[in-house]
């Protein structure tokens, strides 16, 4: 399958490189980073990648879903979920030392997110809500 | 005398004990018995006696003393003027005596308490002397695959012997197969392996829910068949001194796949894919890719702030974003050489350089349904073809190549004209109908 965003494709809801707007899951595509998801109720889910760039980010519509060795890392956590040796890091996209994006660690789940945003946050210019459940950023 | 360079450490990170010997050396003279590849310990001690701080003689009234012992490792935990960390026995005296490899006391020794054989259970939890600080170079550790979340950081070994850490299932070396390979699974915790000096070695390891970085080579080093995953920054990351990769794995990492910053790095047969940044990253130095993947990963396939780049066969397909492209390069272009690569279905280009220059060596390439053009700032050689790659099974990530590639790739012809290769193009070459079982792996 072709890649969800590219030149010439994207989400009606596309607004920038982290907020990609809003896709159905497939099973033959595993990467939604910056993506938000619709994937149907009861789904197992495994191997995927759903990392966001700000923590907290309401991204994947659907309940009672098993998520088995996945990236969440900022993903806004469901309690219906079941969760399987998967990633609920917090974190912020910030620049190193070379002025690439990397990512400074906040806490280990959302629940222990206190909104304290590092000084140096690279900013990701998001807008104030995006079809598909992404939440407002600065 | 000290740790010998043939010392053998086995960690078994749920069932073995912080306690126990945990190593063997065969080397040692009288050498006969293993006792470091089970559980438990062969025998613990609690009386354990030296006349002073000088001598390497060590006594216990309790007579429990084998031969057998010989060459296995005596940890010494607590005790009165006892030192604690790992003796070599290198002598049995009787029952009640033996040699250690160097002085374990001050002083004069007593009520010494510790055990000989058994695995130990971790690199770093050992209370006073730890299993990765006395790693030597030339040792080899045994890493069995049971639960393990711990923090490995390895800093001890300097220099061109290596030590060599190495996972397995339930027979030693049989890591080769990924369900036999230990996983360290850090739960959101720091630094699963870091590389702090040069002269490691990792093999067959699996790393996975790092908050940050899943294996760290800050010094030069060896990946063999590892793989990260699922981790908070890099899958892999390179630092300070080149390392190289080998049939290793970066997936679904929020960061990059194989990221290096002060220095560049070397894979072959890698494969990086999903990983929320770059499948390959590099700002330093010359990175060097033979024969890997980089797919479907949320930035370049591979984005080089740095030249020149070499790769040969390649395959860079479905790297998504609107201005991502297969390979993100620097000018002077003419120093690098892209070969025998496919740049397949990525976001905007096939291969995008910051501004133009002279060509690079560019060969042989196959450039298909990339979102943008197939290169800008770029010059595409006239041997270059666009036909569909036909992977095999793209969305399952196999990513053999069909007859479109068969045989195109570079040198074909040699200088001289007496050999002719068939290389296809692209990283996984493809089977011939009725051609043999392959025969490469890793090893």
């Amino acid at each position: 399958m072709k890649p969800l965003v590219s030149a010439v494709e994207r989400p009606d809801d596309y607004y920038n490189e982290y907020f990609r707007g809003a896709v159905d899951y497939d099973p033959a595509w595993r990467n939604y980073s910056y993506h938000a998801v619709d994937i149907p109720d009861g789904t197992v889910i495994e191997g995927c990648n759903f990392a966001q760039a700000e923590p907290k980010t309401e991204c994947i519509n659907g309940e009672n879903l098993t998520f088995r060795d996945c990236n969440l890392c900022n993903v806004a956590l469901h309690p219906s979920w079941t969760l399987e040796r998967c990633l609920t890091a917090q974190s912020y996209v910030v620049a190193d030392a070379d002025g690439n994006d990397a990512r400074q660690f906040i806490c280990a789940t959302p629940d222990e997110f206190d909104d304290k945003k590092p000084e140096h946050a690279r900013p990701v210019e998001g807008k104030d809500t995006l079809a598909g459940g992404v939440e407002a950023v600065e | 005398m000290a740790i010998g360079a043939t010392m053998v450490w086995e960690v078994r990170p749920t069932n073995g004990s912080n306690l126990n010997g945990g190593g063997y050396d065969s080397g040692v003279a009288g050498a006969t018995t293993d006792y470091s590849q089970q559980n438990t310990a062969q025998e613990s001690f609690t009386d354990l006696a030296t006349a002073d701080g000088t001598t390497t003689t060590v006594t216990s009234a309790a007579a429990l003393f084998t031969s057998a012992m010989i060459g296995n490792v005596l940890h010494i935990e607590s005790g009165t003027n006892w030192e604690p960390g790992f003796y070599v026995v290198t002598t049995f005296v009787s029952t009640s005596e033996i040699t250690v490899d160097r002085s374990p006391t001050s002083a004069a020794g007593a009520s010494g308490v510790g055990k000989v054989g058994g695995a130990t259970k971790s690199f770093s939890g050992q209370t006073t002397q730890t299993l990765q600080a006395n790693l030597v170079a030339g040792n080899k550790v045994w890493v069995k695959n049971e639960a393990w979340n711990e923090s490995v950081a390895l800093s001890v070994v300097t220099g061109t012997t290596t030590c060599t850490i190495e996972g397995y299932g339930s027979t030693r070396g049989d890591g080769t197969t990924e369900a036999n390979r230990p996983l360290n699974d850090r739960n959101s915790a720091g630094a699963p392996i870091a590389c702090n000096a040069s002269g490691y070695i990792l093999k067959y390891l699996s790393v996975t829910r790092s908050n940050g970085v899943g294996i760290a080579m800050s010094q030069s080093g060896v990946c063999v068949g590892c793989k990260s995953y699922s981790n908070a920054s890099h899958g892999f990351s390179v630092a300070t001194a080149p390392s190289e990769f080998i049939g290793c794995e970066a997936n679904n990492n929020t960061g990059a796949g194989f990221s290096a910053s002060t220095i560049a790095y070397q894979c072959h047969g890698c494969y990086s894919h999903d990983n929320t940044g770059a499948g390959y990253i590099v700002t330093t130095g010359t990175p060097t890719l033979r024969f890997c993947v980089s797919e479907a990963n949320a930035s370049y396939g591979l984005g080089s702030t740095t030249a020149p780049i070499r790769l040969t066969n390649c395959t860079v397909d479905g790297n998504t974003g609107a201005a991502i492209d297969g390979i993100n390069m620097q000018p002077p272009n003419q120093t690098s050489s892209i070969t025998n690569c496919i740049f397949s279905n990525n976001g905007r280009d096939g291969i995008r350089s910051s501004a133009a220059s002279p060509g690079a060596w560019d060969a042989y390439n196959c450039f298909y349904g990339n979102g943008g053009t197939t290169a800008t700032n770029y010059t595409v050689n006239s041997t270059s073809i666009t036909t569909d790659p036909g992977f095999a099974d793209r969305a399952n990530g196999n990513f053999a190549v069909g007859t479109n590639m068969k045989a195109l790739g570079f040198p074909g012809t040699f200088p001289g004209g007496l050999s002719i290769g068939y290389l296809d193009i692209g990283a996984v070459q493809r089977r011939e109908l009725g051609g043999g079982l392959y025969r490469g792996g890793l090893m």
